[in-house]
């Protein structure tokens, strides 16, 4: 060990946050979280957010504050969930082809297939910016908590794990069709459920 | 092809590349259709969003995109 002062006060920043047990409680409440909706396995859910904390534990690596160690240590759970999910894909049963009801279509199209006037997407202008802001995020997570389980569950390995279609076909059991229909159902109700509460302020209907 | 059938084509567009005979469908709704295009260019932030959040799901380390 041959820490440069740097380097000792990085870590002393890591050590720092984990004998916060607030802070350690609150990390560890979101992952199980994400976990178990991602295996659907509590026991494994748990099992994988251990061995993320035990893997931030052994990167030599130095952190910039709270916010770096939270993000670097639910990087490592998102590469834990990933190969749990292409490890079960192995034994994958036969798809089960079912969709879960969801009545979201038809409430934002009308019967000939066109938008309803409240459900048509407004022009967002430069929804960028709202990537900078503290308060979208806390939007953003309600709207995503909001989605249906099983949409939620494959829209979070599609665009937060970052699985290719094929993958989480196979983990979920699920035909190709199937899984892009739970997407495309996940994607409405979450640009609806931003524009309602995010970007209806301001915009024009186009 | 109507709104329901270009929103959902535009959601496999995310999955996989369209057909010519897709593409050129939905191209001319979307010249008519200035809700269909909004939500193209929704959807498309819908998963830069997404990677944003996963990389940081708390946002303090998020670096204000240029």
């Amino acid at each position: 060990m041959d820490n440069t002062d740097a380097s000792a006060a990085t870590s002393s920043d890591a050590a720092d946050a984990l004998n916060d047990p607030q802070f350690v409680a609150d990390l560890r409440r979101r992952m199980v979280r994400f976990a178990t909706l991602q295996l659907s396995d509590p026991h494994l859910a748990e099992d994988a957010v251990q061995e993320a904390f035990i893997g931030a534990l052994r990167g030599s690596r130095s952190f910039a504050g709270r916010a770096a160690y939270r993000s670097w240590v639910f990087g490592i759970l998102r590469h834990k969930i990933a190969d749990q999910l292409r490890a079960r894909t192995r034994y994958a049963a036969a798809p089960v082809n079912e969709v879960e009801p969801d009545p979201t279509p038809d409430a934002f199209f009308e019967p000939d297939g066109h938008w309803t006037e409240d459900a048509a997407p407004a022009d967002w202008g430069d929804p960028q910016a709202a990537l900078r802001d503290d308060q979208f995020w806390r939007v953003f997570e309600a709207c995503l908590d909001h989605l249906p389980g099983k949409q939620a569950r494959v829209f979070m390995m599609r665009e937060f794990v970052e699985l290719e279609s094929p993958e989480i076909c196979s983990a979920v059991g699920i035909s190709t069709s199937n899984l892009n229909v739970s997407l495309y159902r996940a994607r409405l109700r979450l640009r609806g459920c931003l524009e309602q509460h995010w970007f209806a302020d301001g915009v024009v209907r186009s | 092809m109507n709104c329901h059938d270009a929103t959902r084509t535009m959601s496999e567009e995310q999955e996989r590349s369209l057909t010519l005979g897709e593409q050129m469908g939905l191209n001319v709704h979307l010249v008519v259709c200035p809700p269909c295009r909004s939500f193209r260019r929704q959807v498309a932030f819908l998963r830069e969003s997404m990677r944003a959040y996963a990389r940081d799901p708390d946002g303090d380390e998020r670096e204000p995109s240029q």
